[in-house]
């Protein structure tokens, strides 16, 4: 694996998330990257300056017996006395359909400034690699298509095809919900063995159906199309010719 | 109507995304097992007494939380005051196992409610710097959270230590970036609880720590490198 591909294992080894594999994969490369081992040197010497006692701010004398003393000790329920919380109150009440289009908004910035994500397939293998990382890889664990295609209804305006090819051996195990090239997008999770397919689905509005494309791209296999006006990435560590014929499958069962 | 009106309700109204799941599943055992009655069940003198069990020992976080997000001693206050009352307000609602999470996403509504109003008050942006907005998307790509061209006498003298210098450069980072950080950092939450608290996908918690790091890294070596040579 490449040092690009690295920097989130980095991240999620410092940070006790990685997987056993992951761990070991990540332990591997540090011991011939002289350059990655560097980094995670640093970056554990920002960590320990970061969780100084400095920097962290205790809560003054003064507020604590503030709050202490807003606590009720007995009788009337504070909201009757004190209905400016109402007002507070309000704040809550917000529409929750603004918080679709304000993560969205967040995440534009977030992954449009991210150095070394320039390429669409980049950021595919990026959002891949991520996902193979422990607990990353579904948010709806399930290989019940009648459990994950309603789970993505609300939070995406695209309802992807989800169909479970466990009886062609491309098992359904879930779905997520991940952001890519400033799209929300769908991703059915599909395995193959101990191996892991993203298929990436979002809205093409006004697209007309494309044909297969297939790359490469840092060691994974990518398939491409577009059907439907949903555009479709297939990521995966498999080999090529099985990541076709679990495209193949999955077309023909969707259709 | 200000580009912001979602941070309270990302975290209270949509459960699937963002409200933590531990918040809400019922308890089937423990001190909380109350919560699982009606609340008017529950006589305001009991209620207070758990409230104190439950919320107060977490007041350490939930002020550094706020000190982080608001940059200010005085409005820190503010912030956890007001979410402390929410938290009472609400607690009939927590059924939760993790009072801290709990607390911290209040904390944080508190925040964003408070520098929504603050906006909305103020005739012109009290800040050059949009950090302060979680949806300003106006953010500069090349961020810089230490100039060395514009370190003077003055700013030398207020990064006297080393700690305060890190100090700077995390209060400088985007509102986004920061809250991740102090989140994973000081508070010692998993991915997951720090995505069900600022309500965004585990892959945005990662690349927002890493984007982070990364920015606080290079500060830190261009700081140090200053200081060793002067």
């Amino acid at each position: 694996m490449s040092c690009a591909e690295m920097t989130p294992l980095l991240h999620g080894m410092l940070d006790g998330e990685l997987d056993a594999a992951n761990a070991v994969q990540f332990e591997r490369h540090l011991e011939t990257c002289a350059a990655c081992a560097a980094e995670y040197r640093r970056q554990q010497a920002l960590r320990a300056a970061i969780r100084g006692p400095e920097l962290f701010h205790r809560a003054p004398e003064a507020l604590r017996q503030r709050i202490e003393a807003g606590i009720p000790v007995a009788a009337a329920r504070p909201v009757d006395r004190a209905p400016w919380w109402q007002r507070l109150f309000g704040d809550w009440r917000l529409g929750a359909g603004t918080s679709l289009a304000l993560a969205a908004s967040l995440l534009l910035f977030v992954l449009g400034g991210n150095p070394g994500t320039d390429s669409l397939p980049s950021e595919l293998v990026a959002g891949h690699i991520r996902s193979l990382q422990a607990n990353h890889l579904v948010d709806v664990p399930s290989s019940d298509q009648h459990t994950v295609k309603p789970w993505f209804n609300g939070k995406l305006d695209v309802s992807p095809p989800v169909v479970d090819l466990a009886e062609e051996h491309f098992p359904l195990a879930g779905g997520r919900l991940d952001y890519v090239d400033e799209h929300e997008a769908a991703v059915l999770v599909y395995r193959r063995n101990q191996h892991v397919i993203n298929l990436y689905v979002w809205p093409a509005p006004g697209a007309a159906d494309t044909p297969l494309q297939g790359s490469a791209h840092q060691g994974y296999n990518l398939l491409h199309w577009t059907h439907g006006e949903l555009s479709f990435w297939a990521v995966s560590e498999l080999n090529m010719a099985e990541l076709r014929e679990f495209q193949a499958l999955y077309v023909q069962k969707t259709q | 109507m200000g580009l912001y009106s979602g941070g309270a309700a990302n975290a209270a109204r949509t459960p699937s995304r963002s409200a933590p799941r531990e918040l809400i599943e019922p308890l089937d055992s423990g001190r909380h097992a109350f919560s699982n009655f009606p609340a008017f069940a529950m006589s305001e003198e009991k209620r207070a007494r758990q409230f104190r069990e439950v919320a107060l020992p977490h007041l350490d976080d939930a002020y550094n939380l706020a000190r982080w997000l608001t940059r200010s001693a005085a409005d820190a206050d503010d912030v956890v005051q007001d979410a402390y009352m929410r938290a009472y307000q609400f607690f009939d609602g927590f059924r939760g196992t993790n009072p801290r999470a709990w607390i911290l996403t209040i904390v944080r509504n508190s925040y964003y409610a408070w520098a929504r109003k603050a906006r909305s008050q103020a005739a012109v942006p009290l800040h050059g710097n949009p950090s302060g907005d979680p949806d300003d998307d106006s953010e500069p790509r090349d961020i810089e959270l230490w100039d060395p061209e514009q370190e003077n006498a003055e700013s030398r003298l207020i990064r006297k230590t080393e700690a305060d210098a890190l100090h700077g450069f995390i209060a400088a980072l985007p509102v986004a970036f920061r809250e991740t950080l102090v989140l994973r950092e000081m508070h010692e939450l998993p991915y997951q609880q720090i995505a069900e608290i600022t309500g965004v996908p585990i892959g945005t918690v990662m690349s927002r720590l890493a984007r982070a790091r990364g920015l606080l890294q290079k500060a830190w070596a261009g700081y140090r490198e200053k200081e060793q040579g002067a």
